[in-house]
């Protein structure tokens, strides 16, 4: 090879090899870890039709890096930024006018939206296609629906983590977590919603101390259509199998009695009796007695008495369920306990003949609930 | 570098063809399953790698009646001279839009993901270069590549896949059985097409030292990737459930996209994910590459394939670059694979060898 091509060969080197187009300093970028939505205004026809589309008013927090490092106390542990645009992309964009940082979603924990927002079909499927179709996000962001506006619950510093979305998220992982929300993230709410265009998101409720993330908000046509208590989202994740962990608490005469759930199972069954569809579900628990009661008549370590205190269990678990379960049937009309999923996959005959117009038959379906508690052990003393 | 003759073994074939195989359709695989056949879709790439199985068999059982001949050479004794060049011209071409279509998708996929402000274009050329490097090292070097980046792409991925066990939730494969069975059969075409590539066996039986165990290790490779494409259908159908499956353009990538590893050292997986696919589609693209080299060399009756390697480069870089969108190289490549692939993959082999046969048969009673 002649001197020149070499040359050539160097220079190109030198050309390819000298960087990366898409680089950017980790000094430079914005971790987004929460975002908030809000509509502005009131979100009702009338700013719609002036300009043809709604306007978000969306907030960003992300944590401040040099406050991580250690010994720097006087430093603002988190910035939060905020404007009015047309989607959550847009308002990125919008805002590097105001920051000297690229704004960077691929650790983004948290996306919580306004109630308003929520209520609004159109608000939400826009929101739910951008954050689907966007690459950098991720489909393990958690979302949550907040009571009130979302830039409330993000302006609010919780006291144990400083910033929302790390807070969410490990809120959300906890291993011995009480079954009073369910967490969620996009990838377990967006194949919901394309099944049966209902879903139950966590309510996130500011309050005046920190955040609280209890209860669900009951999606329905891509709508917030109302909201279920803690106790009723615990009643659902009786039925979907998906309580870990929770404390019941029961009367007994005087004595106050706290039963500690440690396992559960579900096993349904579903069948046609006269044109009407009939679902049993049963709901078997096991679990620890935590608490009874010094010098109390009773001795614990009676089998008879641990049959009454299971029995009382089943009676209040039952209560509960069959009041949520009316509650989703007859004012909400949602099946979001998972019954049309339950015949189209293991009933698929009566699924044929009912799944056109399943919105009509749900709130009809007979549910006979069930609850077989345990007490397997009663701790370290008699 | 040390040389040696250019032959590679038989076990070395079914790595080259593994690669070659699983490129860029497994990426969209599960969503067209899912579409064709809801949940019965793991009954639908049975079929497909069965139907591939059978055309693998006469493709094999042709390239050990003629040894150390490729398809283009015996294909003049079978058929006519004129008639075995168009063939061989129509092969030239399907692996041409084949190579195109790989280094696209491979060009969008990388850009969404890792290479924001890169140009497409350099995304293609720094693929194709490489790519083209290792062509010119030949069947031998294609063979040895193959077999590095099997264990380095197979072994991680499917440990990723393990870690995503606790989010699976079989009851999605339910309920089976449920499709009508001719609508099934009706569409055994589409998993099918992602089996395209078995074929390269009539170009690199030419080289293969052993050609009497090429019958086992080719239906091994096509039993492998079938199972490779079942563990993934099932995965993506048990995490996403049908409905999401039928939403989403790659749901390989969508998977991984949710892999939350233990211990969360690593949060966003997808860098790594992503280095280990580009390395696939390069295995899987090289292949392709070397046979339309090939294929024009034996064609002009010369020895050395390399003078063609670059001279091919320009068409594949214009052809991948020929459309404008996603949805369009979908539509117009996918389909013109699928409609050529027909011909190349299907047709040709089966005419070849029946061909071939009854002329065998001839051949003794004509001595007589």
């Amino acid at each position: 090879m002649s001197k020149f091509g070499k040359m050539i060969i160097i220079f190109m080197a030198v050309a390819i090899l000298s960087g990366c187009w898409d680089k950017v300093e980790i000094n430079d970028r914005a971790f987004i870890s929460a975002i908030g939505i809000d509509i502005q205004g009131h979100g009702g026809e009338l700013e719609k039709n002036k300009t043809g589309y709604k306007k978000f008013i969306v907030t960003f927090v992300f944590p401040n890096v040099k406050a991580i490092r250690k010994g720097s106390s006087g430093e603002e542990p988190r910035f939060i930024l905020s404007s009015v645009g047309q989607n959550i992309f847009h308002v990125s964009n919008a805002l590097t006018t105001r920051s000297n940082k690229t704004m960077f979603f691929g650790h983004t924990k948290a996306i919580i939206i306004g109630e308003k927002v929520a209520r609004d079909s159109d608000s939400l499927k826009q929101i739910f296609d951008e954050v689907e179709r966007a690459h950098e996000m991720g489909r393990k962001v958690g979302v949550f629906i907040s009571q009130g506006e979302a830039r409330r619950v993000i302006k609010i510093e919780p006291s144990l983590e400083s910033v929302t979305g790390t807070y969410l998220s490990a809120l959300s992982k906890a291993k011995e977590k009480s079954s009073r929300f369910t967490p969620k993230t996009i990838a377990d709410i967006l194949p919901s919603l394309h099944d049966c265009r209902c879903a139950l998101i966590p309510r996130i409720i500011p309050t005046d101390k920190g955040i609280k993330v209890a209860g669900a908000a009951v999606i329905k046509d891509y709508k917030l259509i109302g909201w279920l208590g803690e106790i009723e989202n615990r009643s659902v994740m009786f039925i979907t199998d998906k309580v870990t962990s929770e404390a019941i608490i029961v009367m007994d005469d005087d004595v106050l009695v706290s039963y500690v759930i440690s396992d559960t199972s579900v096993s349904k069954n579903g069948r046609m009796e006269n044109g009407q569809i009939v679902m049993d579900i049963t709901v078997n628990m096991e679990g620890v007695l935590q608490q009874y009661k010094l010098e109390a008549k009773n001795d614990v370590l009676d089998n008879k008495l641990l049959r009454r205190l299971e029995s009382l269990v089943e009676k209040k678990i039952k209560s509960e369920i069959d009041g949520t379960i009316k509650k989703i049937q007859k004012e909400f009309e949602v099946d979001v306990i998972g019954v049309a999923e339950y015949l189209y996959k293991f009933k698929p005959d009566i699924w044929d003949k009912v799944k056109d117009d399943w919105e009509d038959v749900f709130p009809e379906v007979k549910i006979n609930v069930n609850v077989n508690t345990k007490i397997r052990r009663i701790g370290m003393t008699k | 570098m040390l040389k040696g003759n250019d032959k590679i073994s038989s076990n070395q074939v079914m790595f080259i063809l593994l690669t070659a195989i699983i490129g860029v359709g497994i990426l969209s695989l599960p969503r067209e399953a899912v579409e064709k056949a809801g949940t019965d879709g793991s009954i639908l790439i049975i079929l497909g790698g069965i139907v591939a199985c059978i055309f693998t068999v006469i493709s094999v059982k042709l390239v050990t009646l003629f040894t150390n001949k490729t398809i283009v050479e015996f294909g003049r004794e079978i058929v006519t001279t004129p008639i075995s060049n168009i063939v061989s011209i129509t092969f030239f071409i399907y692996y041409i839009i084949i190579s195109a279509f790989e280094v696209r998708i491979l060009a969008e996929v990388v850009k969404m993901f890792l290479l924001d402000d890169t140009p497409t274009e350099v995304i293609i050329i720094s693929i194709l270069l490489v790519s083209a490097y290792l062509v010119r090292g030949g069947i031998e070097g294609l063979a040895r590549m193959a077999e590095l980046i099997l264990p380095i792409v197979i072994i991680p991925v499917f440990l990723l896949l393990l870690s995503l066990i606790p989010d699976l939730d079989f009851t999605n494969l339910l309920p089976l059985f449920r499709t009508n069975p001719w609508d099934i059969i009706k569409s055994v075409y589409v998993p099918f097409f992602s089996f395209i590539g078995y074929e390269l066996v009539l170009f690199m039986a030419a080289y293969v030292k052993d050609t009497e165990n090429l019958m086992k290790f080719n239906v091994l490779s096509i039993l492998l990737v079938t199972f490779v494409y079942i563990v993934f259908f099932v995965v993506s159908l048990c995490r996403f459930g049908v409905n999401e499956v039928k939403h989403l353009l790659w749901p390989i990538l969508s998977i991984m996209k949710t892999i939350d590893l233990p211990g969360a050292f690593i949060e966003n997986i997808e860098g790594i994910v992503m280095g280990l696919w580009v390395l696939s589609v390069f295995a899987s693209l090289s292949p392709f590459y070397y046979s339309s080299a090939l294929i024009l060399c034996k064609l002009f009756g010369l020895k050395e394939h390399r003078y063609f390697v670059l001279p091919i480069m320009p068409f594949i870089y214009a052809l991948s670059l020929a459309f404008d969108n996603i949805a369009t190289v979908y539509d117009i490549m996918g389909k013109s694979i699928n409609y050529i692939g027909i011909f190349t993959v299907v047709t040709v082999p089966t005419v070849y060898l029946i061909v071939a046969l009854i002329k065998k048969r001839k051949e003794p009673s004509d001595n007589v």
